[in-house]
């Protein structure tokens, strides 16, 4: 038993005066960060929430990465050279790098991480991410070579990845397939506790090479599923920083004198697939009228309470090759004009999915329901649990038969490049079950930017080929792209240098408390 | 005694099986593809097999259903595929925090729930009686989410008084146990005030007056134990719905508990924890029934165990 | 101290004046007392006697002040009772004084010996209990006391009973209990409120006859509320009758026996069915014109029935059976053990074997637990038999099954005790009355409804009443649904099980007078099960005097009442109380076991052989049954 009684007891007689003496003692340098959800792990190659990823950053760090405003900058490794066919790359890594176990940061260290990813056999969850890599070889101490199976211009942004850090080789060998409990990185902090699904302590790292970081003591990353519970965390001084703040709760946060709320923008893009391969779908004058018909404006307002902006292109920005445009207009006129010349004058009945359960959610399918009624669209809203997503539409077999049509989705790329912006979305082969090109949308000419970006290392080549993608897609219409979320977070004003990224990871290596 | 509770610890062998067996079947049949859920959002196909691989859901149906069974019978639950921790780890370190919530809760509401029924029966259709009963009735159509929500704003937000979330001190027991053993309290409330009117109203009590006991004694001493014959099945039954039913409560308070273990397995499809957490809970439930079964033959002569 | 009222005899220990007892709202109150008055002296045996309603229990409840409890009050009047300081009115007494006096100078006794003891607190503790209250003894000295009060009222190893539960006593004992409880403060007054309503007539000639002794040894007064007046003759010094509310006569027990004045008092000594009445004669006789007649109809009685010439004498009784029952054997498993195993057996019916003619009753007698209900209902096929014939129409009833026995049903049909239970409260007594019309398929629609109509006149109630529900009803009327629904089906047999015994004596005449007329007009043969010797020897052709599963004696009712040939025959009709004063029996033994149980071992059936006839269809059993 952990929880005495006697103590219970007792403690209860002499409830009132034990209350005031049991208030959160608030120690300088202790930070709680109250996050939404239950970390699944430690090991970010085996993690497929950003979340545990973010928590993750805590310990661990990775070849390159992004700053607050996903910029790729390079972390454990100075710079890189890719040779002239785009396959072998050559890392040069930071000096004077040392795990929390001591253990020196060098190639072979690079070289046991990646050929662990590598590995089929290690069953991690981001094998895809990293399935490229054909050999990495230590040159020297600080000279790491990785040799690809085929071009991939996005590789760099692959190692960017929150999943590609650099685990101790000590640790991998002493704990193996227990790593996950064990973490033993080059982060700014130490793992002290993971108590399941409680909370994930951290420490200070004294030997970490930016000198003068981290300048709080320990982080305790509690997961609190329920909003209010995270609101009134914040409230209490229980917790310094929040993340995410659902927009209901936003105002009351914002009301409070030493509480900051943040509304940081993001990569999320909403929007709403279209099923191109079916009736009447196939149409394109179809799919503009449905583009034209949602006021994205309202929307952000009704369903995001005003933390979003209507989507200004496909891909959005903060997103590296992202091309910006005028956001879809409003012309519920023009709309109805393209339904009559696409011959559904009085509109037509079909499904609208949505992949997520949450309120939001349902606003944001009611919003589009009534928004379609307008141009003769009728309805009928199906909100999936996640179960039921994966069933119905991420891992149908048969394109014909899919069921489909109007599907409220949202995506955010999680390697911060056009690639992963576009091609698990949008290109021809990635039709479900392969992956989420729910539009099922196939263009020759996409398809061949896409490959082709993929390829090339010339940077301007790149941004040429992605942004004849991204017009391609925006004409073409397989979407009607709703939204960009902003990203809320709120902080106590006494901490500061702690920021939502736009993927919504967190960067707080310059974290304070004052 | 003894031999019967030995007998029915053995009878309820045959019933957890048919419920593993349920349940196996039954979580199999949820929509969804846990290797799926479990590579996450942007997995390839490849990495959903390998994953696939690794849960051991490429396999069919039932050798799984073997796979579950030895592994039982070895007492291994196996290992949860989304933190691919042993189940009987993961159920093991949120156990306690569920037990002692509960216990406390059903520690709480029963006396208070019995003391408001017992003064409402004794003074049945006066004041004391009507305040009890419309407590006990708000008690029941409040809900629980609603009244955690409220008494964590009050308590914690404005007043300051006690923590919001987690499991540390005995502070933090306070709300959640209040939240948990509101409804318990109101319905042992409505159940001791009938089964102690019903009792009042007997023949033996009439035979207690006439012996000259003051009212104390007739209820303390011949009403109370005959009251309480009926509400201690009510109490086991309420137990055990609290030891399931604190979903919503673990969700107020973040309780690191049964009950959001059960909710977020549900939602990654992670089979073995959702398989183990309902054999438990139907093993929890036979437990209680016994023990109110061994409970009601102390307090009631008229049953005898064979 | 007041001056007692003019009509009590100084020396009154209890004097009650102008009692009125009131329920329900005060503003439209119930009135159950109305300006009752009588004493009782010391040492006196004083009998309240009533049917129903009459306010006789309501009486004894505000003498102890516990009626308020039961949501009553007593609106006027004085209860005198004489304590040792002076005397006080329990009226306005404290509750203090109340609870003082309560268990320790008056005590009380009630009739239901299961209900009114706690069943989670043993016998030991529950006496103990009220010694320890009022004579402040410690625990072991209270158990001493206890263990001598349980040895006063005859119990048969009372040091074993201290420590027993209620329920593991025999109901003779749980009254045993009572009364040491009652008198184990040695009250100066003992109210006795129907103790011994729901015994066996064995067992309420012993438990009567100690109360007797025991107030004779201890000189307590004694409050008797009975409707019994064979109880009344056999305990009572003298005699209180009341009706509704009022006090209709009183009097020395001899007088209100020999002269009554009152009609009401007449109709009740009437409707007594004294054993022996019909002594010398071979068929039932109703009770007609001597019951009825003499009396006007007591407050809850129905519409008058109408009467029949009483039965002649039919010397040509048709003597084919129409039902031979023959070695039927009913027995039930006690299931126990770590496999759940039989491990012990009822024999509840053992090698019972009898027939009916058509048109005749044949009475089972004996007392609880003796088979004669299971008998009953293994004739109707409601429990499983185990081995035996039934023979009815051609037709062994009991090898049929659940199909084959249907069409049957509706030619035995049984009316059980309570026919409140046995009605559905939900349905109109029209509908349960045609129920069986319906599943037979013999009439629907108006033809059930004229039948309906027709079989509500037959038994004496308004055909208009088959729109009611059953709580609308006074019992009596409720046994006459049941009859009329038993009739609906024009049955040629009908099991009666105790139909007649919980009602008042005045009902209860009406309806055996009901059953004759049926019996009479219809041809029907009754199997009338009853413990009662006096209706028995009433509705009965022929008598079978069941004991431990068997028959003891069989034969025509002239013959086994009139000359009993076995010993547990002659015990059981030497304790049916007699309604006559002048013939208060000896004395009888007070600490005689009850009846043995018919619970045995799996493979020991009780001894049983054919019986031996003594007389012309007369047969006594000569093998040893139980303690006979």
């Amino acid at each position: 038993m952990k929880f005495p009684l006697h103590r219970f007891a007792a403690a209860l007689a002499v409830a009132a005066v034990a209350a005031l003496a049991a208030l959160p003692a608030q120690a300088a340098k202790d930070v709680v960060f109250a996050v939404a959800s239950t970390f699944t792990t430690t090991d970010p190659y085996d993690a497929n929430d950003t979340l545990s990823q973010a928590m993750a950053k805590s310990f661990y760090e990775g070849l390159y990465g992004f700053d607050k405003d996903m910029k790729m900058i390079p972390v454990l490794a100075t710079s890189y050279e890719v040779s002239s066919d785009g396959l072998v790359y050559t890392l040069h890594l930071r000096h004077g790098v040392k795990f929390h176990d001591g253990t020196d940061f060098n190639a072979e260290a690079v070289k046991v991480n990646l050929d662990r990813v590598t590995n089929p056999d290690n069953h991690l969850k981001r094998y895809g991410l990293y399935s490229v890599i054909a050999k990495t070889e230590a040159v020297d101490p600080y000279t790491a070579r990785i040799t690809l199976k085929n071009p991939f211009s996005a590789f760099i942004n692959d190692l960017a990845h929150p999943s590609g850090v650099m685990i101790s080789p000590a640790a991998i060998q002493k704990y193996g397939k227990e790593i996950a409990f064990h973490p033993v990185g080059t982060g700014p902090f130490e793992f002290v506790e993971w108590k399941q699904p409680d909370y994930l302590k951290v420490k200070k790292f004294a030997g970490y090479w930016q000198k003068g970081l981290p300048k709080i003591d320990t982080i305790t990353w509690r997961s609190v599923v329920d909003n209010n519970a995270r609101a009134a965390m914040m409230q209490t001084g229980e917790a310094q920083f929040t993340f995410p703040v659902p927009y209901e709760i936003a105002d009351v946060l914002k009301k409070k004198p030493d509480l900051a709320l943040v509304a940081a923008p993001s990569i999320v893009i909403r929007y709403l697939s279209m099923n191109t391969q079916q009736k009447p779908f196939d149409n394109v004058k179809v799919r503009e009228a449905i583009a034209y018909a949602i006021n994205k404006q309202a929307l952000a307002k009704v369903a995001f309470n005003g933390y979003a902006e209507p989507a200004a292109g496909v891909v959005p920005q903060g997103v590296e090759y992202a091309v910006k445009m005028a956001p879809w207009p409003y012309d519920l006129a023009k709309a109805k004009a393209l339904m009559k010349e696409a011959g559904y004058p009085d509109g037509f009945e079909t499904e609208l999915w949505s992949a997520y359960n949450h309120t939001t959610a349902q606003k944001v399918t009611q919003f589009i329901q009534q928004q379609l009624q307008q141009i003769g669209i009728r309805t009928r809203i199906t909100l999936l649990e996640s179960g039921q997503r994966v069933q119905r539409v991420e891992s149908w077999q048969d394109p014909k038969t899919a069921g489909v049509r109007l599907y409220y989705v949202g995506w955010s790329s999680s390697t911060g490049e056009a690639d992963w912006a576009l091609r698990p979305l949008l290109y021809g082969e990635s039709w479900p079950p392969t992956l989420f090109n729910t539009a099922y949308y196939k263009s020759d000419k996409v398809d061949a930017d896409i490959k082709g970006a993929l390829l090339t290392t010339d940077s301007k080549e790149k941004a040429r080929l992605y942004k004849d993608a991204q017009e391609t897609i925006w004409h073409d219409a397989p979407w009607a792209p709703l939204v960009v979320e902003k990203l809320l977070s709120a902080n106590s004003k006494k901490l500061t240098g702690v920021y939502v990224m736009p993927d919504a990871s967190f960067n707080f290596t310059n974290a304070d408390l004052k | 005694m003894l031999q019967y509770t030995v007998k029915r610890l053995f009878g309820l062998l045959p019933t957890l099986f048919l419920v593993g067996v349920l349940v196996f079947l039954f979580v199999h049949l949820l929509p969804g593809d846990p290797a799926r859920l479990a590579a996450g959002p942007d997995a390839t196909p490849e990495t959903v097999a390998l994953v696939r691989h690794d849960l051991g859901l490429d396999q069919s149906l039932p050798r799984q259903f073997v796979r579950f069974v030895t592994g039982v019978l070895h007492w291994d639950f196996g290992r949860s595929l989304s933190t691919k921790r042993p189940v009987s780890v993961e159920i093991g370190s949120r156990f306690m925090p569920t037990f002692w919530l509960t216990v406390w809760s059903m520690a709480w509401s029963v006396t208070l729930g019995m003391t408001i029924g017992i003064v409402s029966a004794v003074w049945r259709n006066r004041w004391p009686d009507r305040l009890g009963m419309t407590i006990a009735v708000s008690g029941i159509s409040f809900p629980a989410f609603a009244l955690g929500m409220v008494l964590m704003q009050v308590f914690a937000v404005d007043l300051g008084w006690l923590p919001t979330i987690g499991d540390d001190t005995w502070l933090h027991y306070i709300l959640p146990s209040l939240t948990l053993g509101a409804a318990v309290a109101a319905i042992m409330a409505r159940f001791t005030r009938s089964s102690f009117v019903e009792i009042l109203g007997d023949d033996f009590i009439r035979t207690a007056r006439a012996k000259g006991l003051d009212e104390r004694q007739v209820i303390w001493r011949h009403a109370m134990r005959n009251a309480l014959i009926p509400v201690v099945t009510m109490m086991g039954l309420q137990f055990g719905f609290l030891l399931g039913g604190s979903i919503v409560v673990e969700k107020v308070f973040n309780w690191p508990g049964l009950g959001r273990l059960l909710v977020d397995a549900v939602d990654m499809r992670d089979y073995p924890v959702i398989q183990a957490l309902v054999l438990l809970f139907s093993l929890e439930f036979i437990v209680i029934n016994l023990v109110v079964d061994v409970l009601y033959g102390f307090i009631n002569p008229t049953i005898r165990y064979r | 101290m007041t001056s007692p009222p003019a009509s009590s005899p100084p020396d009154a220990l209890l004097a009650i004046d102008g009692l009125c007892v009131e329920f329900g709202a005060p503003d439209d109150p119930v009135v159950a007392v109305r300006n009752l008055g009588f004493t009782i002296a010391r040492g006196e045996t004083v009998a309240v006697v009533g049917e129903s309603g009459s306010g006789k229990s309501v009486t004894a409840l505000a003498i102890m002040r516990l009626v308020e409890q039961g949501g009553g009050r007593i609106a006027r009047g004085a209860i005198r009772f004489a304590r040792s300081g002076g005397t006080i009115d329990l009226v306005r007494a404290p509750a203090a004084t109340m609870r003082a006096i309560r268990g320790d100078e008056i005590a009380m006794i009630f009739q239901e010996p299961m209900t009114s003891l706690n069943p989670v607190m043993t016998a030991g503790a529950q006496i103990a209990e009220s010694i320890a209250l009022h004579q402040r003894k410690e625990r072991t000295a209270a158990r001493a006391e206890a263990l001598r009060m349980l040895e006063a009222v005859r119990i048969p190893d009372a040091r074993a009973i201290l420590d027993r539960y209620p329920h593991q006593l025999s109901g003779g004992m749980r009254q045993r209990v009572m009364i040491a409880m009652a008198l184990s403060c040695r009250p100066v007054l003992l109210i006795a409120d129907e103790p011994t309503t729901a015994l066996d007539v064995t067992v309420q000639a012993r438990i009567l006859a100690l109360i007797a002794t025991l107030v004779r040894e201890m000189n307590t007064a004694v409050l008797f509320i009975t409707h019994d007046m064979g109880v009344v003759a056999e305990v009572a010094d003298r005699v209180v009758v009341m009706q509704g509310g009022r006090k209709v006569e009183e009097g020395p027990v001899t007088q209100i026996f020999a002269a009554p004045r009152e009609p009401y008092t007449q109709t009740l000594l009437a409707a007594v069915p004294k054993l022996g009445a019909l002594a010398g004669e071979d068929v039932p006789r109703k009770f007609g014109v001597e019951a009825t007649a003499r009396a006007p109809s007591p407050p809850a009685s129905p519409s008058p029935i109408v009467l029949a010439p009483a039965a002649p004498a039919r010397e040509d009784a048709p003597r084919a059976p129409i039902l031979r029952v023959r070695d039927l054997c009913t027995r039930f498993e006690v299931h126990g053990g770590f496999f759940g195993r039989v491990q012990r057996r009822v024999y509840a019916v053992e090698n019972v074997s009898f027939d009916v003619a058509a048109g005749e009753t044949l009475s089972l007698v004996g007392e609880s637990g003796c088979g004669k209900t299971t008998t009953g209902r293994s004739i109707l096929r409601l429990v499983d038999v185990e081995a035996g014939a039934i023979e009815f129409e051609g037709h062994d009833l009991a090898t049929l099954d659940a199909g084959a026995m249907r069409p049957l049903r509706r030619h035995l049909q049984m009316i059980f005790q309570d026919p409140f239970a046995s009605l559905d409260p939900r349905v109109t007594v029209g509908f349960s009355i045609a129920e069986p019309l319906y599943i037979h398929g013999v009439a629907r629609g108006a033809a059930a409804e004229a039948r309906v109509a027709d079989l509500l006149r037959r038994v004496g109630l308004d055909p208009a009443h088959a729109r009611r529900y059953p709580h609308e009803f006074s019992g009596g009327q409720r046994q006459r649904i049941a009859i009329a629904r038993a009739l609906a089906l024009e049955p040629r047999v009908i099991v009666a099980d105790e139909a007649v015994s919980a009602l008042d004596v005045s009902i209860r005449a009406q309806v055996v007078d009901l059953l004759l007329d049926l019996q009479h007009t219809l041809g029907v043969s009754y199997v009338f099960i009853s413990h009662d010797m006096a209706i028995v020897e009433r509705v009965s052709h022929r008598v079978a005097v069941m004991y431990l599963g068997q028959i003891v004696e069989i034969g025509p009712r002239r013959a086994v009442l009139g000359s009993p040939q076995h010993p547990y025959t002659r015990q059981l009709l030497a304790a049916v109380p007699v309604a006559d004063p002048s013939r208060r029996r000896a004395q009888i033994e007070l600490s005689s076991p009850d009846i043995p149980s018919p619970v045995r071992g799996v493979d020991d059936p009780p001894p049983s052989a054919p019986l031996v006839e003594v007389g012309p269809g007369h047969f006594v059993a000569r093998h040893r049954v139980g303690a006979f």
